[in-house]
């Protein structure tokens, strides 16, 4: 029966693909589902199959915004029709139904068209995942004022579960904002960007970031220590006393975004 | 059968997004709130810090739709311990799901798909139920779903099939009314029959919602406003089972809350009425500290 509700163009298709393999199939549906003079067997099957697509469809469009903004309803229908025949739900929760969405769009004929797709499916997937990632209590500044000067090198800083650093090839700020206004989106400016992704309190925000801030991004999440980050942060910025500046600047600006959520 | 004590907790409402902002404002008078399981299955965030903070104010009923009771795949048990830790957090009146399969072969189909109604489906089904009941700590309900086929091989009723489900595995019943005028239209049976059929011991909730009408069919989508057929059901239910715990459900086309909350009270309305005209009263309220589940 499953094999009838997931065919892409109806359950009827669907019965008849398998019959083209083994006859005894039909037979098998006939002597199996109960239809009546109201609605024979296989249009009662054809429900099931109607509501199937239709519940997968509104729930990616909801975790899909942009990328359905982009696409267009049409294209988008047959995305999530291609999509839902290579990674059918296998999570209890329609909250991952679309975790394959981003890798899928990289082979996707729409991805020709609208070859930042799937850059941009892999932000909002990030933005998802951000929004119900465990809560942690953000690091006070206060933390800090208590930590010896001697031993700054040696800290580790602990970062925010909802944190998270994407290496895209699509500067997607001009395409997020035209979505967000609910503007026709043109096309993204190709090349490397960085985008952090973080939750502070119940909303998600995310930005791009580069230079001093992305060094001490990647050192923050591979559990390096803040003399690391320094001692890379002076190689870019061309001395020590320019670093430290730079360093301090974006832990203040991480303690504000509440994206540190203890040190050790 | 035993009887056991059951919680009373009046009209509520099934908690959705939409109203979150208007619940948290106004902390309106409902006497309720049921949620769908899967959504607070999350690590953290903003649902179930509402969940939280709804529960300090109202009890809360964890209503699931994956629990896929009526698989032939093994019981997801990672999930059923998922739902034991939201459980422990939230404690829960009491825990729902389907009398249905929803996945096979490892896929989800985000359905409540009918059953076989056979001797062989109903020791499956009741085998899983008491496996569930163990790993949860507490019985849990299960409701009758709206349904679209049925099988050739089925051997007895629907009816038939959930109550000595309920009692091999000795659990509750979550009793839709809509989704017995669903069933009961696009099968052609009696739905007084199907009331009938149930053991008013074993009822402990009614679900109340709107569906959509196709012409050859009807369609529980939870869209609409609950038709008058319906109420006229609720209340022949009441007759029979004693005033129970009753929520309206709706997931699409929500409108604003004090609509949905009209309804429960119109749901009140019809119990107490019902009640007064000097039916059966045979369930008054416990306090929700009885509560069954014990998770």
């Amino acid at each position: 029966m499953r094999a009838l509700i997931v065919a892409p163009e109806g359950a009827a298709q669907g019965l008849a693909a398998l019959c083209d393999n083994d006859l005894r199939w039909a037979d098998f549906f006939e002597s199996t589902i109960a239809g009546d003079s109201r609605l024979s067997a296989l249009e009662r099957v054809e429900i099931y199959a109607n509501m199937y697509f239709y519940r997968l469809l509104d729930s990616l469009k909801e975790d899909y915004p942009g990328v359905l903004a982009v696409a267009g309803e049409v294209e988008f229908h047959n995305l999530i029709t291609d999509y839902l025949l290579a990674h059918p739900p296998a999570h209890f929760s329609l909250r991952y139904a679309g975790s394959h969405l981003p890798e899928f769009l990289r082979a996707h004929r729409l991805a020709r068209s609208r070859p930042f797709l799937p850059a941009l499916a892999e932000l909002e997937r990030a933005i998802l995942d951000a929004f119900d990632a465990p809560d942690a209590s953000p690091l006070e500044p206060s933390a800090l004022e208590a930590i010896p000067p001697a031993q700054w090198p040696e800290i580790r800083f602990l970062p925010s579960p909802s944190l998270r650093l994407l290496a895209l090839d699509w500067n997607l700020e001009e395409v997020w904002e035209q979505v967000q206004r609910g503007e026709a989106a043109g096309a993204a400016a190709p090349g490397p960007c960085w985008v952090r992704v973080w939750r502070q309190e119940f909303r998600v925000f995310h930005r791009s970031v580069a230079g001093v801030e992305l060094a001490g991004l990647q050192h923050l999440l591979a559990g390096h220590s803040l003399g690391a980050w320094c001692e890379e942060a002076a190689e870019l910025a061309g001395g020590e006393a320019e670093a430290a500046a730079g360093v301090l600047a974006v832990l203040r600006q991480w303690l504000a975004d509440g994206i540190l959520v203890g040190v050790a | 059968m035993s009887e056991f004590p059951r919680p009373y907790l009046g009209y509520g409402v099934g908690l959705r997004r939409p109203h979150y902002g208007y619940i948290l404002e106004r902390w309106p008078k409902v006497d309720w709130f049921e949620v769908i399981s899967e959504n607070f299955l999350v690590p953290g965030g903003r649902p179930l810090s509402i969940l939280d903070r709804v529960r300090s104010n109202y009890p809360v009923v964890l209503h699931g739709v994956s629990l896929s009771i009526g698989s032939a795949d093994p019981l997801n048990e990672s999930y059923v311990r998922r739902l034991r830790e939201l459980a422990t957090r939230i404690q829960p009146a009491w825990i729902s799901d389907h009398l249905c399969w929803t996945g096979i072969g490892g896929h989800n189909l985000h359905d409540l798909l009918p059953l076989p109604y056979t001797e062989e489906a109903l020791r499956h089904v009741a085998a899983r139920v008491r496996r569930v009941q163990d790993l949860l700590g507490c019985r849990i309900a299960l409701e009758n779903p709206s349904t679209y086929l049925s099988y050739r091989h089925s051997t007895m009723p629907e009816w038939e099939f959930l109550a000595a489900v309920a009692e091999a595995a000795d659990c509750l019943i979550l009793l839709d009314i809509n989704n017995v005028y669903v069933s009961a239209f696009n099968h052609g049976f009696d739905p007084h029959a199907y009331l009938n059929g149930i053991p008013p011991d074993r009822v402990i909730q009614f679900h109340l919602a709107g569906h959509s009408d196709h012409g050859r069919y009807l369609l529980d989508t939870h869209d609409h406003p609950i038709i008058d057929p319906v109420w006229a059901l609720y209340a022949e239910a009441v007759r029979r089972f004693g005033q129970v715990s009753t929520l309206i459900e709706r997931d699409d086309n929500i409108p604003e809350f004090p609509e949905l909350a009209a309804e429960a009270e119109k749901a009140r309305t019809i119990a107490e009425t019902t009640h007064a005209l000097g039916d059966r009263t045979r369930q008054g309220p416990a306090p929700v500290a009885s509560a069954d589940c014990r998770a």
